[in-house]
């Protein structure tokens, strides 16, 4: 595994997609609650906040059921359903929000030796940004001045202009 | 402006929907706003390779790309120094008006773009009656492509005019038509030099003045989400739909009519004062315990209780919606199954003529639909509490139409 071995798509499918698919197999989950945003990248600001899953996880993002004021569809022949309920929150409002309520965060989100992780996923594909915030305070000042987009370190977003569309339709979160 | 406030900052939030015809321009409006304000703090430059193609800022898929065309809603975010502004792209395509809709349902007002080249088509008519329906009155026109028009202001006051007129009759007064060229950035952002004739503000300062109407009532209304246990007590959970709940308050839960008092206001961390509009909060209340569905609301300013709710229907699944039919309606927490007792004045939505008055109600056709529900449902004039005054129609758990309460 690792994007050096094989293509990154493949890497995130076997690493992801597939992992996550054996999960709820195993487990038998109904439902999975995950903190996607919108503003995350230009194909996850088309998610619903409800979003049915069929058996071969793939997402129709072109046929969505329409989700219309705040009455989500909440009875469906999905094989799962993926709940969004940060969809709306930016990654400053994340970070204010941590703030506000004083919650634990990951260490490698804090600058160690002028770098850090702005955005967590599998270890072959991330990369730390130069920066000098150690405190959640200071990586609100940074993120207030940047112009970087959030997932600048994520190798899959930039392999092909459409492989995180390809992930997300096979189940990638 | 909204007085919703985002869940991590303090600032208002605008919600603003691109709508109107296919490749009139939505698309490219909204990439050339993101392109030219992301010299703003925090936000993040476009890419360099949509440069021309300010389209696929929102049009991100592949076959999007390939198409030319938007296919699903889009809301990209602009932090401005006084509020968060949320561009919402909708397709302008008629097979994807669900998509539209999941989009538009989510704003407080619209930019209703108009090709210079085609004028009014009827996914702008379409569109503007869904505005209408919607309860989105605060309108902006941008007449876009005017380069196609040489820029020349005695066609623009004609387009104007007609535009004026057609949302005019659907109860929208507009608050301003603009000449744009959005691939050039025309009136924008910043004002043409190229159009001296004009001299009202850019989409964007527009979009600045905007006013929003404010909800004419606070009186409570706390739809029932659920009935919580916890140390063998009740706690009644749910968002505040308007008004506020403080301890000691005496209320009535609808439709059953009982009377209930409010014992305490809970939430984490603790702490008992009044519950405010749009905070989610649980009640332990002295009295019948109420249900889902059910909606808590001061004795003296009740919404209404019927058998028989009625309203404006637009119809979006391909089987029509017969008389006599059962579909499920869903209404704040309420899902109630009702039977279809009457459809009238039925309006073909590309038209916006009046269609014979026989007949079922099919894809794309508005109609007042009459319902007979199998037990007391909670509605409202949408005008005056938009919560309690739109309904989504359900057939096995899938939207089918949606409604709205006159
Ligand atoms: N001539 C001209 N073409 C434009 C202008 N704005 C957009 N277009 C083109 O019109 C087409 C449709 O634009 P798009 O934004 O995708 O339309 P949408 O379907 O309303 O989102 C694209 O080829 C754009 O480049 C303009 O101001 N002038
Ligand atoms: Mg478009």
């Amino acid at each position: 595994m690792g994007p050096k071995k094989i293509d990154k798509f493949a890497c995130c499918n076997a690493l992801k997609t597939v992992a996550l698919k054996q999960a709820i197999a195993g487990m038998g989950f109904e439902a999975l609650l995950l903190g996607i945003r919108r503003d995350e990248h230009g194909v996850r600001a088309k998610e619903r906040y409800f979003s049915p899953r069929a058996q071969d996880f793939t997402w129709n993002v072109g046929a969505q059921p329409p989700e219309l004021w705040d009455l989500y569809a909440t009875v469906d022949e999905a094989a799962h359903d993926r709940i969004h309920p940060l969809l709306h929150m930016t990654e400053l409002d994340v970070w204010r929000y941590v703030r506000r309520e004083g919650i634990p965060v990951n260490p490698l989100y804090l600058a160690k030796d002028g770098k850090r992780f702005r955005s967590i996923g599998c270890a072959p594909c991330c990369a730390p940004i130069p920066s000098t915030a150690t405190t959640v305070d200071e990586i609100i000042a940074e993120l207030e001045a940047s112009r970087e987009p959030e997932r600048a370190g994520r190798a899959q977003d930039k392999e092909n202009a459409f492989t995180m569309q390809k992930l997300r339709s096979l189940g990638y979160m | 402006m909204s007085p919703l406030v985002t869940d991590g900052g303090e600032k208002p939030l605008l919600r603003i929907a691109m709508v109107g015809h296919v490749d009139h321009g939505k698309s490219t409006l909204i990439g050339r706003i993101r392109h030219e304000m992301s010299a703003l703090p925090g936000t993040a430059a476009v890419d360099a390779s949509v440069a021309g193609n300010w389209a696929f800022v929102t049009d991100q898929l592949q076959e999007e790309r390939e198409r030319e065309m938007t296919i699903d809603t889009t809301q990209t975010f602009l932090d401005t120094p006084v509020c968060r502004l949320v561009f919402i792209d909708v397709p302008g395509h008629q097979e994807l008006i669900q998509n539209m809709l999941s989009g538009a349902t989510r704003a407080d007002a619209a930019v209703l773009v108009l090709a210079g080249d085609e004028g009014v088509q009827v996914q702008t008519r379409r569109h503007a009656l869904l505005l209408a329906m919607l309860g989105i009155r605060t309108v902006i026109v941008a007449v876009n492509k005017m380069d196609t028009l040489d820029r020349r202001e005695d066609a623009f006051r004609a387009l104007e005019h007609t535009a004026v007129e057609e949302l005019r009759a659907l109860g929208i007064e507009v608050s301003g038509v603009i000449p744009v060229v959005a691939r050039d950035g025309d009136n924008v952002v910043q004002r043409s030099e190229a159009m001296p004739w004009y001299d009202g503000p850019s989409v964007m300062e527009a979009i600045g003045e905007l006013e929003l109407t404010v909800a004419p009532v606070d009186a409570l209304r706390f739809p029932v989400q659920g009935v919580l246990r916890h140390d063998g007590q009740a706690t009644v959970v749910g968002r505040v739909l308007s008004g506020s709940v403080a301890e000691g308050d005496a209320l009535t839960v609808c439709p059953s009519g009982a009377a209930v008092t409010v014992r305490a206001v809970r939430r984490f961390p603790e702490d008992h004062a009044p519950a405010q509009t749009g905070e989610s909060v649980g009640l332990v209340l002295d009295g019948p315990e109420p249900g889902r569905g059910d909606v808590l609301a001061p004795a003296g300013d009740l919404p209404h209780v019927t058998r028989t709710p009625a309203g404006r229907v637009f119809w979006l699944a391909q089987t029509p919606l017969a008389l006599g039919e059962e579909v499920a309606l869903r209404c704040a927490t309420q899902a109630v199954p009702v039977r279809v007792a009457a459809i009238a004045d039925r309006l073909d939505s590309a038209t916006l003529e009046p269609l014979p008055a026989e007949g079922a109600l099919a894809s794309m056709q508005l109609g007042t639909v009459a319902f007979a529900a199998e037990r007391a449902v909670v509605v409202e004039p949408f005008d005056r509490m938009a919560g309690l005054g739109r309904f989504v129609l359900e057939r096995r758990g899938t939207a089918v139409g949606f409604g709205i309460v006159g």
